[in-house]
């Protein structure tokens, strides 16, 4: 390998100024997850039986199956027990969703699970039967000489390409 | 881990590495918790690499409990492993090389060419870094729609990206007068120290577990081992460049004839009595985890032994009679993981 000259080395930076930024304003601007992003899990409660293999599974012991005391009645699951998770702990394996005999458990894009109070961390099962909100993903865009960019995933692709 | 240093003015005289600071006894762990709950553990040590670590803990399982794994499971393995192994090589080329030479582009360019691949264990495994993908049996997840097409726009993004790297960083004079001839291990040193992986193949021995013992479908793929005579700091980042090459040649071929079937088989939770070992060459060098097995859903032993932990007897005797300035550039050509090594 015949090494390039130093010259060679800073037309190849030079040329970067004239590419397209990669880099995505992280809070305002986020990345389009694909489908079955292991992020946190949302919990059909009307499928769980409360049979705890989820809680068995789980490596980090991060899962609790405690009783709701609510007003609802679940056929399928008379006793109330549905798990709890203690997301500190969880590492987002997403074993429990995949050895769920029911299906009750699912992947979610939503993966801001920092909070400023240590209890809020512990996602009761009315939590995590919440549907995630969406938000606005950009995904990347290959060009042939000007790099990489990120545009917003829903618009159309521009001819440029 | 901290190296403790003896200098005789501006020379080491001595080099100790003291290591153990990230000590978690994995091992000791793994004998308490069942074969399922122990992978997502197991694959931590190095969470850049975790798919070679998963796959070789997964593999002694699997012997054991003598349970195949279909075509399509194994063609699936083996292309995340590649893909993670050029992202794990481009992680160690702007941390490990670029940042430590004070070569803040190659930071950039390795990182933002990372990205993409990390785009793809994304979409094939729903995680970025530490996978859990390998089960006993076969893999959790089939190929998702378009992920080929998206794995060769990536390929062909990267292959075109690849000689602005070489031009900015692996064959940039400033690199290479910085790299070359310091931290020399010659043939014979490297083979007497037992170092294993791209620092083994920098000093000219083109050892390779994939090609040695071809596990996966890598027996049926065609490829090269790069390897270079040189032996020193230079010669280490430019056979992880060369790999880099080797992995989008194996990616495009596994590509093109992904065969059809089932992705896993059936498997026990338990690990039947008996001992096995697992053999995989992982981007920092081979990854053998020992297991033993005494018929319940627990392994009585796991052993680890990583690639990290065996390079690092190189350092020691590399720092020794080199001008302090010269030890970043040492350490950092053996892409040493501290996790991996203190397990």
């Amino acid at each position: 390998m015949k090494p390039a000259s130093a010259a060679q080395a800073f037309l190849e930076g030079v040329k970067h100024i004239f590419k397209r930024t990669f880099t995505l304003k992280h809070p305002y601007q986020r990345h389009e997850l694909p489908d079955g992003y292991r992020g946190r899990h949302l919990l059909y409660m009307d499928r769980c039986t409360g049979c705890g293999i989820c809680a068995w599974i789980c490596p980090e012991k991060c899962i609790t199956m405690v009783h709701v005391t609510d007003d609802s009645v679940y056929p399928q699951n008379l006793d109330k027990r549905f798990p709890q998770y203690w997301y500190i702990r969880c590492c987002f394996c997403h074993f429990c969703t995949d050895y769920c005999p029911r299906g009750a458990l699912d992947y979610t894009k939503d993966y801001d699970l920092a909070e400023y109070e240590k209890e809020l961390i512990i996602w009761s099962p009315e939590r995590l039967s919440r549907t995630p909100v969406g938000y606005q993903g950009y995904r990347t865009r290959f060009h042939r000489w000007a790099g990489v960019d990120h545009v917003p995933s829903t618009e159309e692709e521009s001819t440029a390409r | 881990m901290r190296i403790m240093v003896k200098t005789d003015g501006d020379l080491i005289v001595e080099a100790t590495p003291e290591i153990g600071y990230v000590h978690r006894g994995c091992e000791k762990i793994a004998e308490s918790r069942n074969i399922i709950k122990n992978i997502p553990m197991l694959e931590r040590p190095n969470i850049a690499d975790s798919s070679h670590l998963n796959w070789s803990y997964v593999a002694p399982i699997e012997e054991l409990q003598r349970v195949e794994v279909p075509e399509r499971g194994l063609h699936i393995r083996t292309m995340l492993c590649e893909i993670n192994r050029i992202a794990s090589h481009l992680y160690g080329m702007a941390i490990m090389a670029g940042i430590f030479s004070g070569h803040t582009t190659m930071y950039m360019f390795g990182f933002g060419d990372r990205e993409l691949l990390l785009d793809l264990h994304e979409m094939l495994t729903g995680a970025r870094m530490t996978f859990s993908f390998f089960v006993p049996g076969g893999v959790r997840r089939d190929l998702p729609k378009g992920f080929i097409e998206k794995l060769l726009e990536t390929l062909d993004y990267l292959e075109s990206h690849l000689p602005a790297i070489d031009r900015i960083f692996v064959s940039n004079p400033i690199f290479v007068e910085r790299a070359r001839g310091v931290g020399i291990l010659k043939n014979e040193d490297a083979i007497r120290l037992g170092v294993v992986g791209p620092v083994l193949r920098g000093s000219g021995v083109p050892c390779d577990v994939r090609k040695d013992a071809p596990y996966g479908v890598y027996d049926k793929v065609d490829f090269e081992v790069p390897s270079f005579k040189e032996g020193d700091s230079l010669s280490r980042w430019r056979v992880r460049f060369e790999e880099i090459k080797q992995s989008i040649r194996i990616l495009r071929q596994l590509a093109t004839d992904m065969p059809k079937g089932p992705i896993a088989r059936k498997s026990p939770l338990v690990v039947p009595r008996g001992e096995a070992m697992g053999r995989v060459e992982s981007s920092r060098g081979e990854i053998n985890h020992y297991v033993v097995g005494d018929g319940g859903d627990k392994p009585y032993r796991v052993k680890m032994s990583t690639g990290s932990f065996k390079n690092l007897a190189a350092l020691p005797f590399l720092l020794k009679g080199v001008r302090i300035g010269d030890m970043p550039i040492i350490y950092g050509s053996l892409d040493y993981w501290p996790v991996e090594a203190d397990r």
